[in-house]
């Protein structure tokens, strides 16, 4: 069984994701922080991580570069969660090492068919 | 005695004359010397019988007057008119010459008389004339002579510097400057008469007068140098500038003043500027930040609720269905309000940037139509496209396409089931014209520009269609004129509506 983590610092937000993902079948590992998905990310070596890019502390885009950075983490499909609909942030997260993107508010079927896409 | 001339008569008229007759043999020496010729030079007719005559008789081609300067026995000269001709004998033979000699001399020394006095008249009417010219100016005129003395000046001077003539004539130049400035004037001077030349007025010579009064006043001067008889002199024009300066300082005061007014209007609006930026700023990070805020809760809202209608976590009965559904689709509504307000405040800021590309306008107007066919489907409402172009368009993709959506989405909600909606593109000049024709329930006339206006929902006409945000068009407007096309409509109440727009093929160069 694939493992999913999910990094967001709304717990509702949380919530959402795990129950669509693991309605599907897949693991869920959750963080609260950027620091918190760090640690969860080394420990659990999840299949695809799915971060806020909006989080106090470590945001999103540290995490992926702190990820990035580290060999293991070369491949690891990272779908960036965000809230923000400003011009230009969906290149910006792609062409810093992102593999997808997905706006808030999520349409069910959309998240499910990207992971399904990226841990095909 | 008719006939009769005895030799005394002859003598006595010709001593009565006042001309004088003389006669010289043909060696030249005088035979006859008349009581005239006695009174012009003197001598008597004794001392010069057989002498040569003190004129010249022997000129060649002598015939009539002529003017000769000769001298009296007391040495003096003499002017006389000459006549000669020869005297010749009874039987023809010429024995010499007789002249006549009239003294001119009183003639002469009138006539010069009368040269002489013609000229000083033509001077004195000069020097009146002079005079008349210098008086008139309205500045002071002096002269000066090497020396720096003043040898002529006009009642202005007198006037401008409260002296009489009197007082000034003779007087060195500097008389008229202040004392602490003459010493350097004399200098000045000195300089001036090793390289005299025309100083016209204005040349940046400026100095300071002083009044018999002792008060001070700016004078401009121009000098030119003149070479006369009487020496070389320079003349000087000096006006009074007092009033000119008096103005010009009022006049300096008044543009610094204006200066520094428009200094303090240019700051003050250099910082509304920056206010009106760091407010446009604050609007825009304002619009961002509050876009995903609103957008964080809304995600959970629409997520849970199509997670409970999906019932995978348990069945709803129908009533928790429907609530379920009007959450759904009000919190979608509500989200495509948020995003309309944002893009809009976008454009109005003049963030809204186009990122042109070039396509085939076939391309968004497919994307859109596979979005909205499946809504179209649900009233049976059939979509005809017409495509008409062979150009690719220069433009922003994504924007063409949210244009075609709103039009088409619009067209869809106010055309009633079975309806018909018909898109054609074309070109037109530099343009592709695009429009959307519905068969819907049309828009009255008065509401025509309306329709454009942010918020405006087609009154009582729209017969319950409520939704969307009011903002699609107003949008859709702004989303053409950014690309410098045109949009309008032709609509009738219940003869359905043409929404057309243009946008040039290559606006993103523009």
């Amino acid at each position: 069984m694939k493992t999913v983590l999910i990094a967001d610092d709304k717990p509702t937000g949380r919530e959402l994701v795990r129950t669509v993902l693991e309605n599907t079948g897949y693991t869920v590992i959750e963080a609260v922080d950027g620091n918190e998905a760090l640690r969860c990310a080394r420990e659990s070596r999840p299949d695809l991580i799915i971060l806020d890019l909006h989080m106090p502390g470590l945001d999103g885009f540290g995490v992926i570069q702190e990820l990035r950075r580290d060999p293991q983490f070369a491949e690891t499909p990272i779908v960036a969660l965000t809230a923000s609909a400003m011009q230009g942030d969906r290149e910006r997260a792609l062409s810093i090492g992102f593999t997808g993107y997905i706006t808030k508010p999520i349409r069910l079927t959309l998240l499910r068919d990207e992971v399904e896409r990226l841990l095909r | 005695m008719p006939g009769s001339h005895p030799a005394e008569v002859l003598r006595a008229l010709l001593d009565a004359s006042s001309f004088g007759v003389i006669a010289v043999d043909t060696k030249g020496l005088i035979r006859l010397w008349s009581n005239g010729a006695r009174q012009i030079f003197g001598w008597t007719e004794e001392e010069m019988i057989g002498q040569r005559p003190p004129v010249d008789l022997e000129l060649p081609g002598k015939a009539g007057d002529e003017r000769q300067r000769a001298h009296k026995k007391d040495g003096s000269a003499v002017d006389l008119e000459v006549r000669v001709s020869p005297w010749k004998s009874e039987r023809g033979n010429v024995e010499g010459t007789v002249a006549i000699l009239n003294d001119i001399t009183p003639h002469l020394e009138m006539e010069r008389g009368i040269v002489k006095l013609m000229a000083l008249e033509k001077e004195v009417q000069i020097e009146r004339r002079f005079r008349e010219l210098l008086e008139a100016a309205p500045d002071a005129i002096i002269e000066i002579d090497r020396q720096g003395r003043i040898i002529l000046l006009n009642r202005v001077t007198e006037k401008l510097f409260g002296y009489t003539r009197d007082q000034l004539l003779g007087k060195p130049v500097e008389f008229l400057i202040p004392e602490d400035l003459r010493a350097f004037h004399v200098h000045h001077r000195e300089d001036y008469w090793n390289k005299p030349q025309t100083r016209p007025m204005g040349s940046g010579l400026s100095l300071l007068g002083q009044r018999q009064d002792g008060s001070r006043f700016p004078v401009e001067i121009s000098l030119s140098p003149v070479e006369s008889e009487g020496g070389f002199r320079v003349t000087a024009i000096i006006r009074d500038i007092s009033e000119r300066k008096l103005a010009e300082d009022r006049i300096k005061a008044i543009q610094q003043g204006y200066t520094q007014e428009l200094a303090a209007k240019n700051l003050e609006l250099a910082e509304r500027n920056q206010e009106v930026e760091r407010a446009n700023r604050l609007k825009s990070e304002f619009l961002a930040g509050m876009s995903h805020e609103l957008r964080t809760p809304l995600h959970t809202i629409i997520g849970f609720s199509e997670l409970l209608s999906e019932e995978l976590e348990g069945p709803l009965n129908d009533k928790q269905k429907r609530f379920v559904g009007h959450i759904h689709k009000d919190s979608l509504h509500l989200l495509e309000l948020i995003n309309d307000v944002l893009d809009l405040s976008k454009i109005e800021a003049g963030k809204l940037e186009l990122r042109p590309e070039v396509f085939d306008i076939r391309q968004p107007m497919d994307e859109v139509l596979s979005s909205i066919n499946p809504q179209a489907a649900v009233k049976s409402i059939r979509i005809e496209t017409v495509v008409a172009i062979d150009r690719e368009l220069y433009a922003d993709r994504v924007r063409v396409r949210q244009i075609l959506f709103n039009l088409l989405s619009n067209a869809v909600k106010f055309t009633p089931e079975g309806g018909n909606i018909r898109v054609e593109a074309s070109q037109r000049e530099a343009c592709v014209e695009i429009s959307v024709t519905d068969t819907g329930i049309g828009i009255p006339q008065a509401e025509h520009q309306a329709v454009f206006d942010k918020f405006h929902q087609v009154g009582h006409t729209t017969k319950g269609v409520r939704e969307g945000t009011g903002l699609g068009l107003a949008i859709t407007q702004r989303l053409v004129e950014e690309h410098g096309g045109k949009i309008w409509l032709e609509s009738e109440p219940g003869k359905g509506s043409r929404f057309s727009f243009t946008i040039p093929f290559d606006s993103g160069r523009a």
